[in-house]
């Protein structure tokens, strides 16, 4: 009896690991190009290696597509803006400072390539 | 040409792990097992020599690192392959060869690495192979946005030495490492689990390892790049393993992920002091040499102190529903619950060597838990509950194995354990039968 026990949760673990290992199947199968990803690339290519730049959002409120935009434009420094500064527009001492030559903009998440921009420093 | 080199590169880890192992095992294992631990060792050993570059300034290129596995492989008693027995394999390891293909597909359908992988590790990298140390301004200006500053390096220094050996910063080929080496850790787990059961036992258990519904997950699974998969393989190779090569996983775990340090202390508690002095100095000398690198909120010896007590209620419930969550574990941790139930007067010495390291880790992870903002705490405790939980199963599913199969009736499939002793009790039916 303990015997068919035994059988029957070894059954019943591997009946529902396959179960939901087939819906992260379905998922690799759906998955669509990353935009964010993909402008990054694109923004990788055309950089200047030497770009120092300023990423227009405040150092509190970095996200994970903030910390994305570091890694893919590596080797490259980026550079929040400091804490007491909201605004790309009031970051000119910060700029000088950092020597930062270009400003990147992501928005919000989800993100949406129209709103993003990459520009040189005026 | 890509491909030529990630072939290359695989050969070489294992050639220095083989070498190590042959110096570090006193009795190697054999066959496919050899193969995989073989695979494991040489990944964690050549990537804490490029740890140990970084860390004292000395050049990180692709000659500094090549010298890692080609002495390690020298040094080896090579003698031990001649003394391999290839048996033919039960037929259950089909179950495991299917799974390692599912794998291997996972990981070339994307290019996606998980949260930290991407938005820190790789950067961490990249920034040790573009400098060749980790004293850069990437790592030391607190204006620059850095998770996970004062983190020890050996996940990055494993992406490093990749991207070196295979000329390729590819996500999807990094994630294919990264299945390779939890396909190589199955061969590893079968020959661990050999030691208790019958070979088609054995394979049957590390088949149902391989079809863990949290390893082909796309943002946290073995194909991801966390360090959690690995790790979980470094708690359970620590455990199974005798003293030298015990404190070279330990070594490994500890800086691969903070956990690793707490794992260290485990071990010492609740196994033994020795093979965890050399990581605890390794764990303490990296922990003074992280105070000098900028703050890191991420960083979790941070506030060990500040327990507060009032927070144990909601983290013992978050902890308890992920135990049940199917869609991780399927009803793993269910029947690991039940099997613990059915012993609970029963529990004896050898079940201990096995619990107390697991019950001491999960402990801590909820020491840490509970000093996290209340706020905050059920959120943190979600985002990581599933691969800590991970980091404890390979070692639980062995000791649920070989007592599960007692306790089911299955004594024909039980072995005497070769490297402890008499076997418990119950096996010496099944032996007497066999």
């Amino acid at each position: 009896m303990r015997r068919l026990l035994g059988i029957l949760l070894i059954l019943a673990y591997l009946g529902g690991a396959l179960y939901f290992d087939a819906l992260y199947a379905a998922e690799w199968v759906r998955e669509a190009p990353r935009p964010l990803i993909r402008w990054l690339e694109r923004l990788d290519a055309e950089l200047p290696p030497d770009a120092r730049i300023l990423l227009a959002a405040p150092h509190d409120k970095l996200t994970i597509d903030h910390y994305r935009v570091q890694t893919w434009l590596h080797p490259r420094p980026v550079y929040p803006l400091p804490p007491d500064v909201k605004s790309v527009e009031d970051a000119s001492h910060w700029i000088a400072r950092k020597k930062l030559t270009w400003i990147v903009f992501i928005g919000d998440e989800p993100f949406d390539p129209a709103r993003a921009y990459a520009r040189r420093v005026r | 040409m890509t491909t030529a080199r990630v072939a290359l590169a695989a050969a070489l880890a294992l050639f220095a792990g083989l070498g190590l192992l042959s110096r570090l095992d006193r009795r190697p294992p054999s066959g496919i097992g050899a193969l995989g631990l073989g695979f494991v060792i040489g990944v964690l050993a050549v990537a804490l020599w490029t740890h140990l570059l970084a860390w004292v300034s000395l050049p990180v290129n692709l000659a500094t690192v090549l010298v890692a596995p080609l002495a390690m492989g020298a040094c080896g008693r090579w003698s031990f392959v001649r003394e391999w027995t290839w048996t033919r394999p039960p037929p259950q390891i089909l179950l495991i060869a299917a799974a390692a293909l599912f794998l291997l597909w996972g990981a070339v359908s994307s290019d996606e690495l998980g949260w930290d992988p991407e938005s820190f590790y790789r950067f961490k990298a990249e920034s040790i192979i573009h400098h060749g140390t980790i004293w850069n301004e990437d790592f030391t200006d607190p204006d620059r946005p850095h998770i996970g500053r004062r983190r020890p390096l050996l996940l990055p220094a494993i992406y490093g030495d990749f991207y070196l050996l295979s000329g390729s910063t590819d996500g999807r080929l990094l994630r294919l490492w990264f299945v390779l080496f939890q396909i190589a850790s199955f061969g590893a787990m079968y020959d661990i689990f050999r030691r208790r059961l019958a070979p088609g036992a054995s394979a049957l258990v590390v088949g149902c390892y391989a079809w863990l519904p949290s390893l082909p997950g796309r943002i946290e699974g073995a194909a991801a790049a966390w360090a959690d998969p690995p790790l979980a393989m470094i708690f359970l190779f620590a455990l199974a393993s005798e003293a030298p090569l015990a404190s070279l996983f330990l070594a490994a775990g500890a800086l691969l992920k903070d956990e690793g340090q707490a794992f260290v202390l485990v071990y010492a508690l609740t196994r033994a002091w020795k093979p965890a002095v050399i990581p605890a100095a390794i764990s303490a000398a990296w922990f003074l040499t992280a105070r000098s690198l900028p703050a890191d909120f991420a960083y979790f010896a941070k506030d060990l102190t500040s327990q507060n007590l009032e927070l144990l209620p909601a983290v013992l419930r978050e902890v308890g529903c992920e135990f049940v969550t199917l869609q991780h574990w399927s009803i793993l941790w269910i029947g690991f619950a039940v099997l613990l139930l059915m012993r609970i007067r029963k529990l004896g010495r050898e079940d201990a060597r096995w619990l107390l390291p697991i019950a001491g880790q999960l402990t801590l992870y909820i020491c840490v838990w509970i000093t996290f903002e209340p706020a905050n705490v059920v959120r943190y405790v979600n985002y990581q509950d599933l691969r800590l939980l991970l980091h404890l199963t390979p070692a639980m599913l062995y000791w649920a194995a070989w007592r599960g199969a007692g306790e089911f009736g299955f004594s024909d499939l039980l072995l005497p354990d070769r490297d402890h002793g008499p076997p418990p009790a119950e096996t010496q039916e099944g032996i007497q039968r066999a």
